[in-house]
C-alpha cells in the first residue's frame, strides 16, 4: 500500500504536471453509455511522449484521467512508428501499475545475494552512494567506477555524468546486440551503421535472419511498411531463417537455413548475378572501389550447389531468388539482423549480404537498399546544452578489448565487447571499486549468466554494486544498493530512432503520470550525485529541474519545449530524404580551397579537428566533384583496407572482401545427440522488464525447446518429454576458453514442431527469471518486496500460467565472440541433448 | 441504423497482440478469459510449413445463438446490430456461453456477470474505432456499417473474396476476413478463449 504521504506526493505531481504541460486536451462528450462502458469514455487528457517498452521508441500518446494512466496509443505525428505501437507499447499501463515494482531505496543486510534488505531514505542512499564515488575519483583512478548500462535511452544524461567523474568504463550491451550489423554497414559505406531499407517503395525484400514482425530494433516503422509494400506494391518478401519466425510466417517465401549460412548464400546469389550478367555493372564500377569483374571472380567459389550444401537451401532456389532480386532492381533490398549477424561469422555475413545490394545498384535508391548519416536526432541542428564534459583520459582495459579489432574501430561508434565484461573482470584484468548497473539484468540476461552472477556475488572482484531499475531482478538481487527508477512513463528523455522515412525527426519522452513511491530518474538521481561528488563534476549540471534542462534543450526546435509537450516531436519540414546522398555535386563553397588528389580522386579541404588529418569532402566522378560515401576511398567499399588493417594491429587477419567462413564447430556431420542452439525473441516479449506485464506474460509466458519433428523421431523424442540440454565451449582457438569442454546444462521439455531446422535446438531467452513476482516468474516468486508495505495485487492470484515451464537459456550459453569484432554468437553453441525421465 | 460489422485481412495481420493488449487494457479483462486475441497455428510439413494468424472475437452474428439461449433477456440486439450483454439483467445461467459455438463468452467474477466483445460501443458512442481497430499497426481491420456501400468496409467486402469463421454454424457472423490461405478452416474446433491446458508443466513429477 501506498503511504498517505506518497498518496499526496503522487496528486501533487501530477497536479504540478497537469498545470504546465500544455498537452492535447480533448474533452469527449460524457454521453450516457449503457453498455459495459470501457475505461477511456468520456473526458480524458492525451499527453504525447515515446515508448520505452523496446528500444524502437514509437510515438505513443497516453489517454490520462485524474492523474491515473488508462491505455496508450500510437501518436500520429511520429514520423517512424506513425501512429502505429505494438503489444508491448499497448500494455504500458501494467509496466507502471506492476504491484511487484521497486518504489523505495533499499539498502542489503547481511551477505551480498542473501535476500535480506532494510529500506532506506533517498538521503542515506546518495550519501553512501556519493561517498563511495568521491574515494574513487579522488584516488586518481575514476576507471574503478564502471557502469553497466542496457538498451539505454538517456545516452546524454548517462555520457555527461561519466565523463563528467572522468570513468571511461562505460559498459553496454552492444556486442549482445548488433555490433556485426553495424561494423559490417559502417565498413562497406562509412555513412551510417544502419540500413534503412525503403521497404515501402520497395517490390522485393530479402530477409536474412530479420525478425522484423515480432522485435529488430525498427520493429513495427519496418513491419507497417513491409505490408504497406505487400498491399500496394504487391512486393515479395523472402525470408531465410532457421527457425519459422512470425516474420517467416508472414513472408511469401520462408527457406530454412543452418545457422550462420546467411553469409555464404547472400555470396552464391552475387555468384549468379554475376554470371548471368543481372548485375548493374556501370553502378558497380563507378560507385565501389572493387571492380564488378573482380568480384565476379571473388564470388565464384562461392557456387548455388556449395551454398545448397552448406545451408540446406536448394541451389535452384538460391539462383531463381537471384534472379528475382536483380530483375525487381533498383526497387528491391535487403533486411537483415541477428540472424545472420550474430554469429561468430557474422561479420561476413553482414558484408555480404551488404554488398550483394551494391551489385545490384540499389543503393540509396527509392526502393532500395537506403541509410540515413542519423541514427537518432541531428545534433548540429539540436546539440547537447552546454558545458558539456570532455570524453575522459583514463583508460579502461575492458571498455576498449583490444583483442577484438573491429569493435572500437571507428571514431563515435564504441561498440565494446559486452560479454567479456564479467569474465575480465574475473581475470582481475581491470580492477572495479564500484559498479553501478542501470535499465539492465546482466545477471540473468548475459551470456554465461551464471559467471556474471558468481562475479557479482564476489565482494572482493565488485566491492561495491548499486542497481537502478524499475523491478526487482536476478541483477538487483547482487547489489548492495537497489534504487528504484522510474518508468518510462514518469520520465523525461530526448529521444529518436534511425528513421525509416529517411528524414531525421526528434521526440521527447514526458512523465505522463507523476512518478509513483519514491522512484527517481536518472536525471534527478545523476546531478545530485555530482552535487556530493563535488570536484567540479557538479558544473555540468548547472540546470535546476530537468524541465528546465529540456527548455534549453529543445530551444532550437520551433515552439520549442512547448511545442515538443503539445506534439510530442519534430521533424523539420525543409529536410528531403536521404536518396543517393553519395551522388550529390559539391558546392562552389565546399570546393573553395579544396585539392584533389590525382590519382585517387578523392577531393580534400581542411583538417579533421580529432585526427589532425586531411578531412576528405567528396571524389571526382566523371569529372564531376561530387560527395561520395564517407570510407577512405570515398566509395563504397567492397574490399576494405581499413578492416584488414585494423586486424592486423591485433594480429588477426581480417579479409578485406565478404568471404564465407564456417562456424568451426559445425563443420561435418554433429555427433547424433548434438544439435546447434539458438535463441528467439517473441513479439510480447523484449527484455526483462516485460515480463513483469501480466498482459503480456499472459500471452507468452513458457519457452520449452523447439526441435523438428524429424529429429525429434530420431532422437526418440516427444512433444513434452523432459530433456538434459548440455553445451559446450566452442572448439574455437580464436575464442577465449574456445576448448571445446562441456559448459552448462539445462533441464526442459520439447516443443516438437515443423517450424525449425533439423539440426537446431531453439529455445526463446525472455524466461527463467526468479524473481519480480508471481507474473513474472510463472508463480515461483511470492515473497513480496522487501522493504515495502504489501500492495493489493488481485491479479497474483490469477496468474494461471504459474507453475508452466520458463528457463533460463542464458545459463548455458558459452561467452563466444566473434574473433574480428567481439559479436556475441548466439546462434553457433553446440549442445547434445539426453531425454530424462520425468520423474525429478 | 447501421449494420456494423468488422474486416479482418488475414494478408497484413502480423500476429502481434496489440489488438489483444487493447482489449485488456480497455475493459481490465481479468486475466485468464478473453474478448479478443489471436489464435496463432502452424500448417504444413518442413520445408514448407507456416504459421497462420487468426484474431478473434465474438462475431455479433445476425442470428445469435447466445441471444436465442439467454433465457433472462440480458443478451441485447443494439439498434446498430452490437450483440451485448445487460450484466444487470444476467444471472451467470450460461446459457448464452454453452449457445456460442464461439467460445465468445465469458464470466467475469468480479461483474458477476457474463462478458465479451461489445465492438466497443462506448467509444463508437463517441465517433472512435474499437480499441482493437485502433491498436493495430497494420490497419488490417476495418469497422463500419456493412450497409453502407461507400464505407471502407463494404468497399473492401466486395472488393474481395471474404470468409467467415464456422460458415457452418449457421450463425452468420458480422466479422469478416480476408483469408487467402484458408486458415479459418484450420481453427474450426478452437474458441475465443485461449486453452490454458497446452501449457508444459516446469516442474518434473
Amino acid at each position: 500500500m501506498l503511504t498517505r504521504r506518497d498518496l499526496l506526493r503522487i496528486g501533487m505531481v501530477t497536479g504540478a504536471a497537469a498545470a504546465g504541460l500544455g498537452a492535447i486536451e480533448i474533452i469527449g462528450p460524457v454521453g450516457d453509455v449503457s453498455v459495459d462502458p470501457g475505461k477511456t469514455v468520456g473526458a480524458v487528457r492525451k499527453i504525447p511522449s515515446m515508448c520505452q517498452m523496446c528500444t524502437t521508441a514509437c510515438g505513443i500518446i497516453a489517454n490520462v484521467r485524474d492523474g491515473r494512466l488508462l491505455t496508450i496509443e500510437g501518436n500520429p505525428a511520429d514520423p517512424n512508428s506513425q501512429g502505429s505501437i505494438c503489444a508491448k507499447g499497448v500494455a504500458g499501463p501494467s509496466i507502471l501499475y506492476d504491484p511487484n515494482r521497486l518504489l523505495h531505496p533499499l539498502k542489503r543486510v547481511g551477505k551480498r545475494g542473501e535476500g535480506r534488505w532494510r529500506r532506506i531514505s533517498w538521503e542515506e542512499a546518495y550519501t553512501e552512494i556519493a561517498d563511495r564515488l568521491r574515494v574513487i575519483r579522488q584516488s586518481g583512478r575514476p576507471e574503478e567506477f564502471a557502469f553497466q548500462q542496457g538498451r539505454n535511452r538517456s545516452s546524454d544524461i548517462v555520457s555527461r555524468f561519466l565523463n563528467a567523474f572522468g570513468t571511461p568504463s562505460a559498459f553496454n550491451h552492444r556486442a549482445l546486440c548488433s555490433l556485426n550489423r553495424r561494423a559490417a554497414i559502417l565498413a562497406t559505406i562509412g555513412d551510417s551503421d544502419w540500413d534503412l531499407g525503403d521497404f515501402e517503395n520497395s517490390r522485393y525484400i530479402l530477409n536474412f535472419g530479420c525478425n522484423w514482425a515480432e522485435a529488430h530494433q525498427g520493429h513495427i516503422p519496418v513491419a507497417i511498411r513491409m505490408m504497406r509494400a505487400r498491399e500496394r506494391n504487391n512486393a515479395k518478401i523472402v525470408t531465410f531463417d532457421a527457425r519459422l519466425s512470425n516474420t517467416a510466417a508472414l513472408s511469401d517465401e520462408w527457406f530454412c537455413v543452418k545457422p550462420g549460412t546467411d553469409g555464404l548464400i547472400a555470396l552464391a546469389m552475387a555468384n549468379v548475378i554475376c554470371t548471368e550478367r543481372l548485375w548493374d555493372k556501370e553502378w558497380f564500377d563507378t560507385w565501389s572501389n572493387y571492380s564488378a569483374y573482380d568480384y565476379a571472380r571473388h564470388v565464384r567459389q562461392y557456387t548455388p550447389e556449395r551454398a545448397e550444401a552448406e545451408s540446406g537451401v536448394p541451389a535452384e532456389s538460391i539462383r531463381r531468388i537471384a534472379r528475382e532480386f536483380a530483375e525487381a532492381a533498383p526497387r528491391c533490398t535487403t533486411i537483415c539482423n541477428r540472424g545472420s549477424a550474430a554469429h561468430r561469422n557474422g561479420f561476413y555475413n553482414d558484408r555480404a549480404i551488404t554488398v550483394l545490394n551494391a551489385l545490384v545498384g540499389n543503393m540509396g535508391r527509392v526502393g532500395g537498399w537506403c541509410w540515413h548519416p542519423q541514427s537518432a536526432w541531428d545534433k548540429k541542428q539540436i546539440p547537447e546544452p552546454a558545458p558539456v564534459p570532455d570524453k575522459p583520459t583514463a583508460r579502461s582495459l575492458i571498455a576498449e578489448a583490444k583483442d577484438w579489432p573491429l569493435a572500437n574501430a571507428w571514431q563515435n561508434n564504441k561498440m565494446r565487447v559486452g560479454e567479456i565484461v564479467y569474465l575480465w573482470i574475473k581475470e582481475r584484468r581491470q580492477r572495479i571499486s564500484a559498479l553501478m548497473t542501470y535499465n539492465c539484468d546482466q545477471a540473468w540476461s548475459w551470456p554465461e549468466a551464471s559467471l556474471v552472477r558468481e562475479v557479482l556475488a564476489d565482494e572482493e572482484l565488485v566491492p561495491f554494486h548499486v542497481c537502478i531499475d524499475v523491478m526487482p531482478s536476478e541483477t538487483s538481487n547482487l547489489a548492495d544498493i537497489v534504487l528504484p527508477w522510474t518508468t518510462y512513463l514518469e520520465r523525461w528523455d530526448i529521444d529518436s530512432r534511425p528513421p525509416q522515412g529517411l528524414v531525421d525527426y526528434v521526440g521527447l519522452r514526458q512523465p505522463v503520470v507523476g512518478p509513483l513511491g519514491e522512484s527517481k530518474d536518472l536525471r534527478e538521481i545523476f546531478p545530485e550525485l555530482a552535487r556530493r561528488i563535488g570536484g567540479g563534476i557538479e558544473r555540468y549540471f548547472p540546470w535546476r529541474t530537468e524541465q528546465e534542462y529540456f527548455e534549453e534543450y529543445f530551444r532550437p526546435v520551433p515552439g520549442g519545449f512547448a511545442h515538443m509537450r503539445t506534439a510530442g516531436v519534430w521533424q523539420d519540414p525543409a529536410k528531403t530524404p536521404n536518396y543517393a546522398p553519395y551522388e550529390r555535386v559539391l558546392s562552389e563553397q565546399e570546393l573553395r580551397g579544396s585539392e584533389t588528389d590525382e590519382k585517387t580522386g578523392i577531393i580534400y579541404n581542411g583538417t579533421d579537428p580529432k585526427t589532425g588529418e586531411r578531412q576528405a569532402i567528396g571524389i571526382m566522378i566523371g569529372g564531376v566533384a561530387r560527395r561520395g560515401f564517407s570510407t577512405p576511398s570515398r566509395k563504397l567499399e567492397v574490399h576494405s583496407q581499413f578492416v584488414a588493417d585494423k586486424g592486423s594491429e591485433a594480429d588477426k587477419t581480417i579479409s578485406p572482401l565478404p568471404v564465407y567462413e564456417q562456424i568451426p564447430a559445425h563443420r561435418g556431420e554433429l555427433a547424433e545427440d548434438q544439435l546447434i542452439m539458438i535463441s528467439f525473441k517473441w513479439n510480447v516479449h523484449n527484455a526483462h522488464r516485460t515480463m513483469q506485464s501480466k498482459w503480456l506474460q499472459e500471452i507468452v509466458h513458457t519457452n520449452p525447446a523447439w526441435i523438428n519433428t524429424a529429429t525429434a523421431d530420431r532422437l526418440g523424442l516427444r512433444h513434452g518429454d523432459w530433456i538434459e540440454v548440455t553445451s559446450f565451449r566452442p572448439r574455437d582457438d580464436q575464442v577465449p576458453r574456445g576448448d571445446g569442454s562441456r559448459f552448462g546444462t539445462l533441464h526442459t521439455r520439447v516443443h516438437v514442431t515443423e517450424g525449425v531446422h533439423p539440426s537446431v535446438i531453439a529455445i526463446s531467452h525472455n524466461a527463467g527469471r526468479t524473481t519480480g513476482g508471481p507474473v513474472a516468474t510463472n508463480g515461483r516468486d511470492r515473497a513480496g518486496l522487501p522493504g515495502h508495505e504489501p500492495r493489493p495485487d488481485r491479479d497474483a492470484d490469477q496468474v494461471w500460467w504459474a507453475g508452466s515451464l520458463s528457463v533460463p537459456q542464458n545459463d548455458i550459453l558459452p561467452i563466444y565472440p566473434d574473433p574480428v569484432s567481439g559479436q556475441q554468437a548466439y546462434h553457433d553453441t553446440i549442445v547434445s541433448i539426453r531425454k530424462i525421465e520425468d520423474r525429478a | 441504423m447501421a449494420r456494423l460489422g468488422m474486416l479482418v485481412d488475414l494478408n497484413t495481420c502480423i500476429g502481434c497482440h496489440a489488438c489483444s493488449v487493447a482489449c485488456k487494457a480497455e475493459f481490465d479483462v481479468p486475466l485468464g478469459v478473453f474478448r479478443d486475441t489471436v489464435k496463432y497455428v502452424e500448417h504444413g510439413s518442413y520445408p514448407q510449413a507456416t504459421r497462420h494468424f487468426i484474431p478473434v472475437l465474438c462475431n455479433h452474428c445476425e442470428d445469435a445463438p447466445c441471444l436465442n439461449a439467454c433465457p433472462t433477456g440480458a443478451v441485447v440486439r443494439l439498434e446498430d446490430g452490437e450483440v451485448t450483454i445487460e450484466e444487470g439483467d444476467c444471472n451467470l445461467n450460461r446459457a448464452c456461453m454453452s449457445a456460442c459455438p464461439y467460445g465468445a463468452i465469458y464470466v467475469d467474477v468480479d461483474k458477476g456477470a457474463a462478458q465479451k466483445c461489445t465492438f466497443c460501443t462506448h467509444r463508437t458512442a463517441e465517433g472512435r474505432q474499437p480499441a482493437c481497430v485502433d491498436a493495430c499497426p497494420t490497419n488490417c481491420r476495418i469497422f463500419g456499417d456493412l450497409d453502407d456501400a461507400d464505407s471502407a468496409i463494404a468497399k473492401k467486402a466486395a472488393a474481395n473474396d471474404v470468409a467467415v469463421w464456422k460458415e457452418s454454424e449457421g450463425t452468420r457472423p458480422r466479422v469478416l476476413y480476408i483469408d487467402p490461405r484458408n486458415a479459418l478452416s484450420l481453427i474450426a474446433d478452437a474458441g475465443v478463449q485461449v486453452d490454458q491446458s497446452v501449457d508444459l508443466p516446469g516442474e518434473r513429477a
